[in-house]
């Protein structure tokens, strides 16, 4: 295939499979015990790094680094050509983790996601041949390409990290992480994920087309050669791994957390919405909370932090009602509206 | 810059600042006061409108206009005193006390109509042009037009307590009207004001703050309304009940030939006086300028009490005609003949008013006579009839006569001169020591009157239709000497019994005020015009009339019975009398000194300043109190913080509420970081603040969502220099507000008197 071929390193294909690994040493490393100082390091070169290639959008970037440390998925969705693939890419050769990149079509199977035991002749018994999940960063091209049964085959390991095949259970690799990319405007022969998937992802992202002066530094830098091709690696596995760990150590203070609950209340009484936000989307709601302070230097979530992650982590779980999508509101913006609405708690 | 002038206004309340002045013309007989004050009024709104186009800042207009006036008031009343001009000179403030103390003599003197003399000119417009300041800053400059009433109101009751009617109805209608076009054009401007100061951040609260201040200012409007209505009827005496109604009820009714009002003979005028009935009595046209009372009846014995009445006149007759009453009296003293034609007359048979003196008089027919003190009988009620009169006019000089040898050739009394010196048995003790305190014993006959009439109308009698509780048996004027306490009845009884202690044959009349005039020509008599007056035989002179009753209530004072020398009796008789005399007079008069002011006693020890410097302390003390309580209150909470992060809650809630204060209403339900952006852009911070700023939004945020127990710097200093800063950025005004009013203060107050609250019983 073209895009894998591009990539170089080892190339390994299962059907419409790709797996990538590469042999580049990371640049920055995270000191053994990670601290806030390290998440603000890395995170800042990481951050940097994608920057030079996906030009003029770095809340995009931050959102796709909080998610990554927030030990979440994301969910892009953006019309064909404005970079979602590139996001997804860039932040994988960003880090130094194996990677598998799935373009789903109607005809995916289930097998080809979690892996598949296949008989092996000479040693006369089951082998398990591991599918393409079976990375740190897992690279869903048009996911609702695909059909339902081949999407749910994600559900299990996005939720739980690990795939059961045959009565078999296989740990995924830590960090995982999955980006997977939509396109919302061709919908013929698609199957739009279903809420219950859209509910894993912690957030969903929507690129947006570039600046003008962004699109010209575009074609200035990417007329010659994909810059995707001078990356150099931040980290690896293991530094990230430790990056989450010292994410998990940022302190929610009680005031935040009723904050984060009474936010999600909004959703479930508005009259605007007929699906409001479920327990896990509040639970993804701190954790991504804490990634942004921890990316701010900060040892404490603040309102702030969750007032700007809560529309992106909120918005594309939510089911408008009938009236609001009569009068043609965007969930972005009704979220946007409930969170300004919501007192924040004074007391500690 | 352009500043709004206001026009609209300040034309409003000049508007209403005449319309309320103009009703006061029925006060005097003349209105060269008039075009004084009109023109008074338009210089005061203009130097205002002129002065708020060049400026806004309210003190600089407030002065400018009061030079302005008093610039005015100088050239125009005052001009002959002034140098270059406009500036004043020691003798302008001689001249104005002469003014004032000339109009204060008049009003005193005269009942309404009184004549405008040039003090009564120069205070009318004064006053007139002190209202319009009030009005002008207060509505338009201050931009409360609510309060404007209050001056407004003042004046307008200066017409309508003391013109002895009832004014037009339309005058109170048209002030009031134009006071409301007043209130609604400030409320349009606010309400239009609000729109554009809604704070943008705010705008979800924005609704509560609009209605809060505005329930305030309600609330406000109400309170003063309600303490001017208080207050306004406190110090307003004798207000007519219903003389808003009046001026339209006027015309109907009518007096007409119905029972009629008759004066009692058991001598009860309280019940006349307090009378709410505004129907006339009697309606009458004279020639004479300033006309006496009316008389009816004639008071002779006080045995055991106020008095009965009885009459000496005679049994009506049919073309009856009265011997000439001057027949008697010396060429010397001056008189004018007068004529007195009544077209609507209210009084029942027998009585009939007229006027002291009366030489003939045509009831068209009906059968009458005069009796030798004066009164009439008539047969029937006539409706209308004539009177011809002699007004005499005497001087001092004329009352020095000496009596002739042979009193009963001249005295036209003398066989009832008995009956006029009698006294009451139940008094005559107290009466005769007070008589004889009051003048010396060489005292003449008018000085003694003159002496009895001043201590009756000086500061310490006071007039009441209200009598304190007489203890059982006490005589009436025993108890009224005591409590001076009273009204016409008791002064003129009184007076009376005082003049007869001294030998000198008096009687009290009851009859009837001059009543009021709406035109200058026709007069009205209500029942509550109904008086009692006393009259003193002179020799030489005959009964003359005197007016002991202070106040509004009673006749004007005749020029006879005041004493040209000012000074007083006391002064009087030293000079004139032998050393004896004052000998035995001295200590009775420095008695009655002494309890004729026993305040100025009281007060000679303290110098008046030292009043006024307590009176200073007490009210910097009052002043003094939210800021304290405000101060006490933030050291308190400080100190008392259980950690450093709820001190820093509390350094915060400190800075929200002082900045609050000062008009900076930090968003509510907002993160801390938007708060202090939010105030950082209100305030126009320069950068060393801002940082001040931001480092404590950064310690509330760490205090507040922090890991517990982490150690936090003090950012009281900080808080105080971003309080001090914005405090040096706002008006004047909004700077005394907040450090005399301030919020924290208040809640403590609020929270103590909710402790109060709860702790009473039964609240639960």
């Amino acid at each position: 295939m073209d895009s894998g071929a591009k990539w170089g390193g080892e190339l390994v294909r299962i059907g419409d499979l790709v797996t990538l690994s590469r042999e580049s040493t990371p640049s920055v490393t995270p000191s053994p015990s990670a601290d806030l100082e390290d998440v603000v390091r890395v995170g800042g070169a990481l951050a940097d790094t994608m920057n030079s290639v996906i030009e003029g959008k770095p809340d995009v970037v931050l959102t796709a680094i909080t998610a990554l440390l927030a030990e979440g998925h994301l969910l892009i969705e953006d019309v064909p050509g404005v970079g979602k693939t590139m996001l997804a890419k860039t932040l994988a050769r960003s880090i130094d983790v194996s990677v598998r990149r799935v373009q789903f079509t109607p005809d995916l199977l289930p097998s080809d996601i979690t892996g598949v035991s296949i008989y092996n002749q000479e040693r006369r018994d089951f082998e398990f041949r591991p599918g393409a999940v079976f990375a740190n960063v897992v690279v869903g091209d048009e996911i609702n390409r695909a059909s339902p049964k081949a999407q749910s085959a994600l559900l299990e390991c996005m939720e739980e990290s690990q795939v059961t095949v045959d009565g078999h259970t296989y740990e995924l690799p830590h960090p995982f992480m999955i980006m997977a990319t939509q396109n919302p405007v061709e919908m013929e022969g698609t199957y739009p994920l279903p809420e219950a998937q859209r509910d894993r992802f912690m957030a969903r992202l929507s690129m947006g087309y570039p600046t003008a002066a962004a699109e010209v530094a575009m074609l200035d830098h990417h007329g010659a050669s994909s810059p995707i091709e001078q990356l150099r690696p931040v980290t690896d596995a293991a530094g990230i791994s430790r990056l989450i760990h010292a994410v998990r150590t940022v302190h929610t203070s009680p005031a935040v957390r009723q904050y984060i609950v009474d936010i999600a209340a909004m959703t479930r009484t508005s009259s605007l919405i007929r699906l409001g936000a479920s327990p896990r989307a509040t639970l993804h709601l701190l954790r991504a909370g804490r990634s942004r302070a921890a990316l701010a230097g900060r040892d404490h979530v603040l309102p702030d932090d969750i007032q700007a992650i809560a529309p992106i982590v909120l918005a594309h779980r939510l089911l408008l009602s009938s009236e609001a999508q009569l009068a043609r509101r965007e969930p972005l913006e009704i979220v946007t509206e409930l969170v300004r609405r919501t007192r924040v708690p004074a007391a500690r | 810059m352009r500043h709004d002038p206001k026009i609209i206004a300040g034309l409003l309340a000049a508007a209403a600042t005449l319309v309320v002045m103009l009703p006061m013309r029925g006060l005097f007989d003349a209105s060269p006061w008039l075009y004084p004050s009109v023109l008074g009024v338009v210089v005061v709104a203009a130097s205002g409108m002129i002065l708020r186009s060049l400026t806004h800042r309210s003190g600089v207009i407030i002065i400018g206009q009061a030079l302005v006036a008093a610039a005015y008031v100088l050239v125009t009343q005052l001009g002959e005193t002034t140098r270059l001009v406009v500036l004043p000179t020691p003798r302008s403030v001689t001249a104005l006390v002469d003014h004032f103390e000339q109009a204060r003599d008049t009003i005193t003197t005269y009942a309404a109509p009184a004549p405008a003399t040039p003090g009564i000119v120069v205070a009318l417009v004064i006053i007139v042009v002190v209202v319009a300041l009030a009005v002008d800053l207060s509505s338009v400059t201050a931009g409360t037009p609510a309060v404007a009433g209050l001056p407004l109101l003042s004046l307008f009751l200066v017409s309508a307590a003391n013109s002895g009617g009832s004014l037009y109805g339309l005058w109170f209608v048209v002030s009031a009207a134009l006071w409301l076009a007043m209130v609604a054009h400030q409320s349009d401007i606010d309400l239009r004001g609000w729109a554009t100061s809604i704070p943008l951040m705010a705008r979800g609260d924005g609704d509560g703050i609009a209605s809060r201040s505005h329930r305030w200012q309600a609330a406000r409007v109400g309170a003063f309304a309600l303490v001017a209505a208080v207050a306004v009827a406190t110090f307003v005496p004798h207000l007519p009940p219903r003389y808003v109604l009046d001026g339209l009820g006027r015309g109907g009714g009518g007096a007409g030939g119905g029972a009629g009002l008759r004066l009692s003979s058991e001598l009860d005028l309280r019940r006349s006086l307090e009378s709410p009935s505004e129907v006339p009595v009697l309606r009458y046209t004279t020639d004479d300028p300033t006309p006496g009372p009316l008389r009816v009846a004639v008071v002779e014995d006080f045995d055991g009490g106020l008095g009965r009445m009885r009459s000496r006149a005679l049994e009506p007759q049919e073309g009856y005609s009265p011997e000439n009453p001057v027949a008697r009296v010396p060429d010397t003293i001056g008189r004018d003949l007068r004529t007195l034609v009544v077209e609507d007359n209210g009084i029942a048979a027998p009585q009939l008013p007229l006027p002291w003196l009366t030489r003939s008089a045509d009831l068209g027919g009906i059968p009458w006579s005069l009796g030798v003190d004066g009164t009439a009988q008539v047969q029937r009620t006539p409706g209308t009839y004539s009177a011809s009169f002699v007004e005499l006019d005497p001087q001092d000089a004329d009352f020095a006569v000496l009596p002739p040898s042979n009193p009963d050739t001249n005295v036209d009394n003398t066989a009832y001169r008995d009956a006029y010196l009698s006294l009451d048995s139940g008094s005559i003790v107290e009466v005769s020591r007070l008589a004889n305190s009051l003048a010396g014993i060489d005292a003449t006959p008018i000085e003694i009157a003159q002496a009895i009439q001043e201590y009756l109308r000086g500061p310490d009698f006071e007039y009441d239709l209200e009598l304190p509780e007489r203890p059982q048996g006490r005589d009436p004027v025993v108890h009224f000497l005591r409590t001076k306490v009273g009204y016409c009845q008791q002064f003129a009884a009184t007076m009376t019994l005082l003049a007869r202690a001294r030998g000198i044959p008096a009687r009290v009349v009851i009859g009837f005020l001059p009543g009021s005039s709406a035109n200058g020509r026709d007069r009205i008599v209500r029942a509550s015009d109904a008086h009692a007056w006393p009259e003193l035989y002179f020799e030489g002179v005959g009964w003359t009339r005197f007016e002991p009753t202070p106040g509004q209530r009673a006749a004007s004072v005749p020029g006879y019975s005041i004493s040209i020398d000012d000074s007083t009796s006391t002064d009087t008789t030293t000079s004139t009398s032998e050393p004896t005399s004052t000998s035995s007079t001295a200590p009775s008069q420095t008695d009655e000194t002494v309890v004729a002011d026993p305040a100025a006693a009281a007060q000679a020890g303290t110098p008046r300043w030292v009043w006024w410097l307590l009176g200073l302390a007490g009210l910097l003390a009052v002043l003094a109190i939210l800021p304290a309580t405000a101060w006490f209150a933030r050291r308190r909470e400080r100190r008392t913080a259980r950690d450093s992060a709820e001190r820093v809650e509390r350094e915060w809630r400190e800075l929200v509420t002082q900045l609050e204060d000062l008009g900076i209403r930090a968003p509510v339900g907002a993160t801390p970081r938007q708060s202090g952006r939010w105030i950082g852009h209100r305030m126009h911070l320069e950068a060393p603040m801002q940082e001040q700023l931001d480092h404590v939004v950064a310690t509330l945020e760490r205090a507040r969502y922090g890991t517990p127990g982490q150690d936090l710097p003090d950012v009281s200093r900080e808080v105080d220099a971003l309080v001090g800063r914005v405090r040096s950025s706002r008006q004047r005004s909004a700077q005394l507000r907040s450090i005399l009013w301030p919020q924290d203060g208040l809640d403590v107050w609020r929270s103590w008197g909710r402790a109060v609250l709860d702790r009473l019983p039964g609240r639960r």
